[in-house]
């Protein structure tokens, strides 16, 4: 009785558990707080910015002066049977430079809440 | 958002879409957070800075350059997709269709929508509030057929 038991619980559980899938990716790397802090208002260059994070995604250009823009995603996802739900959330990271090429200011503010691992795809 | 990242975005979403093979599917890929209206009640136009509103609402997700300033943008995406293969049942009812290319025969039915909301926010040249607005086009995001 016990073994059959067993077998239905197994049958069952591998007939709910089918199509079920829940994955997290990430692009990027996440900011890390002390290599922002290291970057010094009108004192760090370019080549001290690059040094710290690395190239930029892209570089802007307003009013002659550079922006450097880094940013990072991260993505989670879950599927049960019939549904499923992709959250994905982004981080923006703007260093602006003067035009003599020193750091003016660095934008990164609050960051946002890791996103929901979620599969019910109604709702908000 | 720029237009690579976006491109990328959706195939992503395209990607994730077509993976499955449910005979009925919801899906559903959102990207970002929506802002209201109220979390924005402390811009007053003339006054407010770029560093203010970068510490309520965290970095934007573009910086373009206009004649008169600066445009940013928030903006948040939704894409929802629903499908239903109507013939995926009838292998079950005559096992000979296991032997068929499933092309020969089947029959679905799906549709959906991407709907946006952006928050956008002009600047002057020292980086002042001009004025900020919202697109709304949410309701273009649904499950369909």
């Amino acid at each position: 009785m016990i073994l059959i038991r067993s077998l239905l619980f197994a049958a069952a559980a591998a007939t709910l558990i089918q199509g079920c899938a829940f994955f997290r990716a990430n692009y990027d790397d996440e900011f890390k707080q002390e290599d922002v802090e290291s970057i010094k208002i009108g004192a760090s260059t370019r080549q001290d910015v690059t040094n710290i994070l690395g190239a930029p995604e892209r570089v802007i250009e307003v009013h002659d002066k550079e922006i450097f823009h880094y940013y990072n995603y991260t993505l989670k996802s879950g599927t049960v049977l019939f549904f499923s739900r992709t959250n994905v959330v982004g981080n923006d990271l703007y260093v602006f430079f003067s035009s003599d090429g020193i750091v003016q200011q660095v934008v990164l503010g609050r960051q946002k809440p890791p996103p929901k691992l979620q599969f019910w795809p109604f709702g908000d | 958002m720029p237009a690579r990242r976006r491109g990328l975005l959706i195939l992503l979403c395209l990607f994730t879409v077509l993976l499955e093979g449910c005979p009925l599917a919801w899906r559903r890929f959102t990207v970002n957070e929506i802002i209201h209206p109220e979390d924005v009640s402390f811009i007053v136009p003339g006054t407010t800075t770029l560093a203010d509103i970068v510490k309520n609402l965290g970095a934007p997700g573009s910086i373009r350059r206009v004649d008169s300033g600066t445009v940013v943008r928030y903006q948040f995406l939704d894409i929802k997709y629903f499908t239903v293969n109507i013939t995926r049942p009838l292998s079950l009812i005559y096992p000979v269709l296991e032997t068929v290319p499933s092309d020969l025969y089947q029959l679905t039915y799906s549709g959906g929508g991407l709907g946006t909301e952006e928050l956008q926010v002009e600047f002057d040249k020292n980086w002042v509030v001009v004025y900020y607005a919202f697109a709304h086009h949410q309701n273009a995001s649904r499950y369909g057929p």
